[in-house]
This record gives structure tokens, sequence and C-alpha cells, in this order.
């Protein structure tokens, strides 16, 4: 389709600085031929946001080459990146969600019949691009109504519509299911055999090889490796990612023995709690030093289980019991006054305070309880700041910079750190690593463990049932509201969590 | 877990903003003054050029002048700063103040003791700012736009009805002391104005309240997940916002000498462009007094200025739109610069999807979120969004 006159696409040596900060230094990308799903991988802060960036015309670069078809390109604002044929679906999605499918799939490009827009020919025409990703979509459905892949998929259409070429698709699956990924995939696929190249953006190793034809990986704003994906093994990809550092070196601490746990008194106590139909009656206990995973679908419960245990959504029936005493009612200052601590699934929404300081943050729940009149920033919390900002490895002088200036994974470590300094002795954590590079995952993963061995005890939720699995002591099943299935330590297996997470049966 | 990470080395500062840390404590006031660097220039600059062309404007008589033209002003935006840190904005300030100046007419008009008026005058603002806007703002969160326009209609409506569209003479000695009298060769507003800047700065930096100010405008569903008393916090800034209307109505009763029987809503807006001139984010959650005193000497030199120079006052208000319209772009261009990831402006930053319930797959007829308690949650948490202020106005139900 570019009449061989050189690769589809091509990006050599690009820089790019904020304010004397390198972000980009010397990154390179080529996507050969159309029809390519190329995947662009590396931890987060690796530079990718800002390559992309470029890419769709949304930031300049100081310096390097675009060539399109082997002719050089300039994008100076993100239409220019569009009417060179690519479109790109931001990690977030971007959708009118009060209109229609089709509104949104043409957006601004209804079709004009003799008195204004002709609504049906506008309907078929979306209906038809659809057809094309292989969706049965009603264009006249309310895209608010729509599940977050739904409205990806209108989003892809809508970049389809624009005769992209290229469709640039940034962590697509951060946020669906692993149904939904399947769904996409197959999407993908669809385009790929249009011959559209895809540059898929994702750090999910799985995902990276199962849709992948190409990958390149970005480590430190460079471009540190690139070649078809049979030139890559799961180790060669971490390496390159992370620098060459292992990352499964670091000795755990040893958790506490099950006989052990088995003694000791639960801490937390729930019983038969239920909220407005997305909780129905679970049951749980956990022990001090124990880490519980809870499975399940989105939708399932799992999120909305730790917001009833810690108040965040109404209770309608059921007790919260912590250490053998009822709460009579539960809110996050009683539920922080007993002991228990909440890591909630969204760092940017829910877990921080953007424009505050990391030190702010990190002090936030621990001084919660002071007089409000008394003045913050004496001694000793600068000093607790500073003890939990080395838990996190944040040089001192970074404690005054908003937090909103940290990387994903850091970020994290922040709220993670904030609830540490509470001293809780029950932690939930919905999700805490959504979206961290493997590096900071790690490290998270060895945070918790360190956790349960000094006695805490942690209820988490998780997206990726590996994960619970490599973690967890027991793991709770969700579906529907309910716990359908426990498993203990030695009955673990991702085949069948997996099927009574989607409502099977053993 | 020590030796996992390996961008330890570059530190927190990976791909994020420019971190030229300098830990002396020059370096921090200095990076403190960044949001109202902008404003401090302007009104330098102002400053230079008066007294290079009008020579009268750097006498004491003048100069007095500036600062007690503004003292009105002041107060009131002294308040709205803190509401506007919360997130909120306030339009019913000139209201409020207008229905203390008719309180204070009546009560004086009992023959009660001149300073118990003037305190209880002030009592009745806080109660009107925490009972008119903070219980349906800080405890049901209805959207404060929305709420203070309302208070400020009606409340313009009461000071109608209780003056009787009559103004209403007060000669009280307490209130003339407050707002004409002379205190060690400076009129008394002046003392006050520092008085109060002082508090308020005081409060703001070095008390938790002002923290969780900060924290509520930022982000309150954090706030409220840290264990703070988000509803607790924002009674008491519009209570605080009352007060300070009231005593605001009672000096501009002083001066005049008479209660007027029509609120000057122009107040509230004047408030609100000397606030974002000082550098405070429109979603709350970053800026402070400091900026804004110094937005509301800027409005006040410019009308003296123009003034002394026999230039029409109407050139004061076109100036003050444009560089108001210059002040947000700018905080918006430096807050783009700031955060670490670039977005598109169409981010509105809506709950994160996958945090909000969905319906069963393929089931298109459920509503969209079958719990509104949580999708509520979630929205409430809608970070401060710098690159698009003006949409928290706009939208219906920005940040509550």
């Amino acid at each position: 389709m570019t009449g061989g006159a050189g690769p589809l696409l091509e990006l050599d040596g690009i820089e790019k600085s904020y304010a004397g900060v390198a972000a980009l230094r010397g990154a390179r990308l080529t996507i050969g031929r159309p029809g390519t799903v190329h995947t662009l991988t590396g931890q987060n802060g690796c530079g990718k946001s800002s390559l992309l960036g470029i890419l769709s015309g949304q930031l300049q670069p100081d310096r390097g080459q675009i060539r399109i078809g082997g002719r050089p390109a300039r994008f100076s604002a993100a239409s220019d990146a569009v009417r060179q044929g690519i479109a790109m679906v931001a990690q977030e999605t971007a959708v009118a969600e009060d209109l229609t499918v089709a509104e949104n799939v043409l957006m601004g490009r209804m079709v004009r019949g003799p008195g204004g827009i002709d609504w049906k020919a506008s309907r078929a025409r979306a209906r038809q691009i659809l057809g094309r990703l292989g969706l049965d979509y009603d264009p006249r459905w309310i895209v608010g109504r729509l599940r977050p892949d739904q409205k990806q998929m209108v989003e892809i259409a809508r970049a389809i519509s624009l005769d992209a070429k290229i469709l640039i698709l940034d962590e697509p699956t951060s946020s669906l299911t692993e149904d939904e990924v399947t769904g996409l995939f197959a999407v993908i696929r669809e385009l790929a055999q249009h011959g559209v190249a895809v540059l898929f953006v994702s750090h999910r190793l799985a995902e990276v090889f199962e849709i992948s034809d190409e990958i390149t990986v970005m480590r430190n704003g460079r471009t540190v490796g690139t070649g078809p994906v049979g030139t890559f093994t799961t180790q060669s990809l971490v390496d390159a990612m992370v620098g060459g550092v292992d990352l499964h070196g670091g000795p755990v601490a040893a958790t506490a023995s099950p006989s052990g746990l088995d003694r000791a008194r639960p801490v937390l106590e729930v019983r038969q709690l239920s909220s407005d139909g997305a909780v129905r009656g679970v049951d749980l206990r956990l022990r001090p030093g124990q880490l519980v995973g809870v499975a399940g679908l989105a939708g399932s419960g799992r999120s909305e289980l730790l917001e009833a245990i810690f108040g965040v959504r109404p209770v309608t029936d059921g007790t919260v019991v912590v250490d053998g005493n009822p709460l009579r009612r539960t809110s996050p200052r009683i539920c922080i006054a007993a002991g228990i601590g909440y890591v909630p699934p969204d760092r940017k929404l829910q877990g921080l305070v953007l424009p505050m300081s990391v030190a702010s943050n990190l002090t936030m729940v621990a001084t919660h309880t002071k007089n409000r009149l008394r003045a913050p920033g004496t001694r000793g919390e600068r000093s607790m700041a500073r003890r939990l900002a080395d838990g996190v490895k944040m040089r001192a002088a970074s404690m005054s910079l908003a937090v909103r200036s940290l990387s994903g994974g850091n970020q994290q470590k922040v709220v993670f750190c904030k609830w540490m300094a509470t001293r809780p002795r029950i932690l939930l954590l919905d999700d805490p690593t959504r979206g961290v590079d493997v590096a900071a995952k790690a490290d998270i993963h060895t945070q918790l463990r360190q956790a349960a061995a000094d006695g805490l005890a942690l209820l988490v939720t998780s997206s990726e049932i590996p994960e619970l699995i490599d973690l967890c002591d027991e793991i709770l099943v969700m579906h529907r509201g309910a716990v359908t299935h426990r498993f203990a330590k030695d009955q673990l297996s991702e085949a069948k969590i997996a099927a009574v997470a989607a409502g099977g049966q053993l | 877990m020590s030796h996992i990470m390996p961008s330890a080395k570059q530190g927190v500062t990976a791909g994020g903003p420019p971190a030229r840390i300098d830990p002396s404590p020059g370096w921090a006031v200095w990076n403190g003054t960044r949001r109202f660097r902008p404003v401090l220039v302007l009104l330098a600059g102002l400053v230079v050029v008066l007294s290079l062309l009008e020579p009268s404007f750097f006498s004491p008589v003048n100069l007095q002048n500036v600062a007690t033209s503004v003292a009105v002003l002041w107060m009131v935006a002294l308040g709205a700063t803190f509401v506007q840190l919360s997130g909120g904005i306030d339009l019913s300030s000139g209201a409020v103040a207008a229905l203390a100046g008719i309180c204070l007419a009546k009560l004086v008009g009992t023959g009660l003791p001149g300073p118990l008026v003037i305190v209880i005058v002030i009592a009745f603002g806080a109660a009107v700012g925490a009972v008119v806007n903070g219980i349906p703002v800080g405890i049901f969160r209805l959207n404060v736009f929305v709420v203070t326009l309302a208070s400020m209609t009606a409340i313009t409506g009461v000071v109608s009805l209780w003056s009787g569209t009559q103004s209403t003479y007060v000669t009280s000695p307490a209130v003339g002391w407050l707002a004409i009298s002379k205190v060690l060769g400076l009129p008394m507003p002046i003392w006050i104005m520092a008085a109060a800047f002082l508090l308020f700065l005081y409060i703001q930096r070095r008390t938790y309240f002002g923290r969780d100010i900060y924290a509520v405008g930022g982000s309150i569903t954090a706030a409220r997940l840290s264990g703070i008393r988000t509803s607790r916090t924002l009674m008491v800034v519009w209570a605080v916002e009352g007060a300070m209307a009231a005593l605001a109505g009672i000096i501009a009763v002083g001066r005049i000498g008479a209660a007027a029987p029509q609120p000057d809503n122009t107040l509230p807006l004047n408030a609100i462009a000397a606030i974002l001139l000082g550098g405070t984010a429109l979603a709350g959650g970053a800026g402070g007094v400091g900026g804004t005193v110094l937005g509301v000497l800027f409005i006040g030199v410019l009308q003296n200025g123009l003034s002394l120079s026999g230039i029409p006052t109407y050139w004061q208000q076109i100036v003050t739109g444009i560089i108001l319209v210059a002040a947000v772009l700018g905080d918006r261009m430096q807050n783009s610069r700031f955060s670490t990831r670039f977005r598109p402006p169409s981010r509105t930053g809506r709950p994160d999807p996958a945090s909000v319930s969905r319906p069963e797959s393929g089931s298109m007829t459920e509503p969209e979120t079958s719990d509104p308690a949580h999708a509520r949650a979630t929205r409430r948490g809608d970070p401060a969004r710098p690159a698009r202020p003006y949409l928290a106005v706009l939208r219906a139900n920005p940040r509550r």
C-alpha cells in the first residue's frame, strides 16, 4: 500500500525533554507493513506515553524524524496525524456518553441529506463500520450505558471510520476482564486482516506474546529492543524492560506457618455482609499474617465487598467484626480507628490527592485524628514522612513534589505507605498492582508478603488470577455478589478459579 | 525489596516533571510563589508605571485610599479563597454582605451595644453561610454553582424584603470605629485587613484544617477515604466565608453610614477574579490567600491609577477581564507542563471504568450503574482538572 517506498511508519532518533528533563533520548519505532500488530512495551515512565504523543501529533519532538512510507512527515496537531492515517484510542475512553453509538462513531461526519442529517443513512453507515470489526451493535444504543470494553470498541470504530492506516491502542486492556480482552484481540486480528497496522501498548507479558507480530521495548527513553515476536522470550523481554535485573531474585520472608495461622484468632470477621445486591451474604475470616485473595470478574462484587467492609458503600445487612467487637456501623473513620486500612482501586481519584505533596499524602491518614487547629509538619511528622519515603525509595528532596508528578508505580507505593503509617492490623487492597510496571509490581508483592509476615491480615483483590495464586494463602471466588467457592493454598489452580469466577461449577 | 527496583536511580522522577530540587529554604520560598508570580510581576509593573506617570500615586493619602477602597473585596476574597481551595465557588457573598448590613442596621436600631452587635452580625453571617450554602454543598453534595446562585437570588430578595427597599441609616460609634477611624495613623480597615490576612495565612499553612481544605479540594474521595471529615471541613469553610462576607458588609455600612437595600452582586465576581489572578486553581486544591491579596491589590491599584490618570473606570473592567483570561491561560499551560502525562483536552477524568460496576455482559437494558452510591463516591473523587478549569463550573455536578 505504501508502494514499497519505505516502511509504513518510521520514527527515528526521537528526542524530547520537558524543561530540561529528557523523556525520550533517541527512541526508534518501525512498523514495516500494513496489517502488522506491533507491540510497544516498557515500564511506566520509560517514555511510551511521550512517544505516542509525538506519533499522534499531540507533542512535538525536539529532534528526530517521522517518516510515513519513506517520506518525512511533520505533525503539528492531532488532526495532522489523523490526515496521515494515524488514529489513537487513548487509555481512558473519550466518548460522548449521552449520544448514540452512531453519533459517536461518525462524530462530526454524519451523513447529510436534504433536510439536515440523514439519520437512517448515518445509522446504516455506522452499522457497516461496526460490521467491519465483527460487532453487532445497534447504532441507536446510548454509549453511556455500554460496558467499558464496548465503549472502547466504539472508539476503535470511530478511528476506523477515519480510514486510519495505523491504529494506536494505548493500554487498551488495562481495564478489561479476560473475556473482554479476548473480544478485543479478535477485533485487532480482524483489523490486521483488513490491512490496518495496529500499534498495541501493553505491559502484560502474556498479552504481548499472544497478539503481537513485532515488539519494540523501551527503557529510559530509548528503544532497547525491537524485532519479530519469535525473537523474544518472556525472560528476554523482561530483561529488556527492566535492564537485566533479576525480578525473582529477592529472598521472600517466609509467611507464618499454616498451623500457626489456624490457631490465631481472626482479627477480621465478616458475617452475612450484604450491600444493595452488589454484595450478598458474604462470610469471611481473616487471621493475622494471612493473605486472602478475592477473585472474580469485574462486577462480581469483589471491589464492592471491600468497599462495604470499609464503609464506603452502605451495608444493608450483616456485620463486620474486628477483634471480636462488632462495628455498630461502618465508615472510613470508624474502620481506620478499628485498625482497617483500604487501598482503593483507583489511586488517582481515590487513593491520592494529586496536587498535594508526597509528604502530605504520606501523612494524611496517620494525622487524620489530630486536632484540626494544630500545626502539621512538626518534626515527628517530618521524620515519619521521611521514614515512609525510605520505604518507597524516594529521596528526601522529592517529598515536597506534587504526588501527581510521580510515575504510576511510585504513586501506588505512596498509597500503600500512607496506610502502613497508621500501623493497621487489617489491610484491604483492591487491585493494588493495576497499571503498574513489572518491577513496581514485584516490589509491591514483596511489601505485601513482608507485611503479612509481620502479622498484618491482608485481603487482596486482583483481576489477574495468577497474581492471586502467587500471593495468597487462600482465595475466595465471587460471582454475582456472593462468595461461591473457597480455595485453600494447596488447591489453587488458575483453571478452576477462572471457571468458577465465570459462574461455572467444579 | 531493596534491589528490585531498577529505576530507583532516577528515583521518583522517571518520566515525571522537571525535578530541579534544591533543598535550601530560599528555594522553598521562591518555589512557593510559583502560582502567583504572574500577578506579582503585573502588580509590580503597574506600581512602577504609576509612580513614573502619576507622582501623586505614592503619596501616603493615596496609598491609604487604595487600601481602604479594596477593604470590602479583600475580606470577601479571603473567605472565598478557602471556598475555592475546597473545590467550590461562591456567588452569594455580595448578598450575604448586604443581608449582614441590614441585620446590623436593625440591631443598632434596637439599642444594643455596638461591639455586641458587630459580634452578633459576624456570627449571623457565619450561620447564614453554614446553613444556606454549607449544608447543601457539604452534606448533600449539591452542585456548588447552583446552590450559591440560588442563595444569591433568594438572599437578594430577603434583603429587599427586610429593608423595605429603603436605605437604613446607621449611626453607631462602634461601626464607625471599625470602618473609618484611624489607629496609629492608619485607617482601621487596613489593620483589620492585615490581621485577617495573617490569620488566613496561618490557618492555610499551619493547621491541619488548612491542609484538609486542600485535600478536599484536590480529591474529596481520597480525603474521605483517608478519614478526613469532608462534610465538616466544607461546613466550616462556608461558615468562615459567611463570617467574612458579614465583616465586609459591616465595613461597607460603616463607610457609607447606611445599609443599602440592594446587594452588590459584582462583589463575588470581583472576588473570583482576584482569586484566579492570584493563581488559585478554579477546580480547587492548589493556590492560596497569598496570591489572592495580590489579586485584590492589583484590581485596587489599577482602579486607582486609572482614576488618577483621568481614564474612565470601565477600562479597569476591560483590563481586568483580559488579564483574567491571560492568567487562567497561563495556569493551564503551566499545569499541562507539570502533569506527568499529556492528555488530549477532551479528557474529562470520568470515573475509572473498571471501578464502576458494570451491567452483566450484553444486557443493554440495565441502567449504566446499578448502584448510585458507588458511582457517586467514585465521581466525587474527580481530581482537580487544571487543564480545563472552566468545566468545573459548567459540568452538571462537578466535584461533589
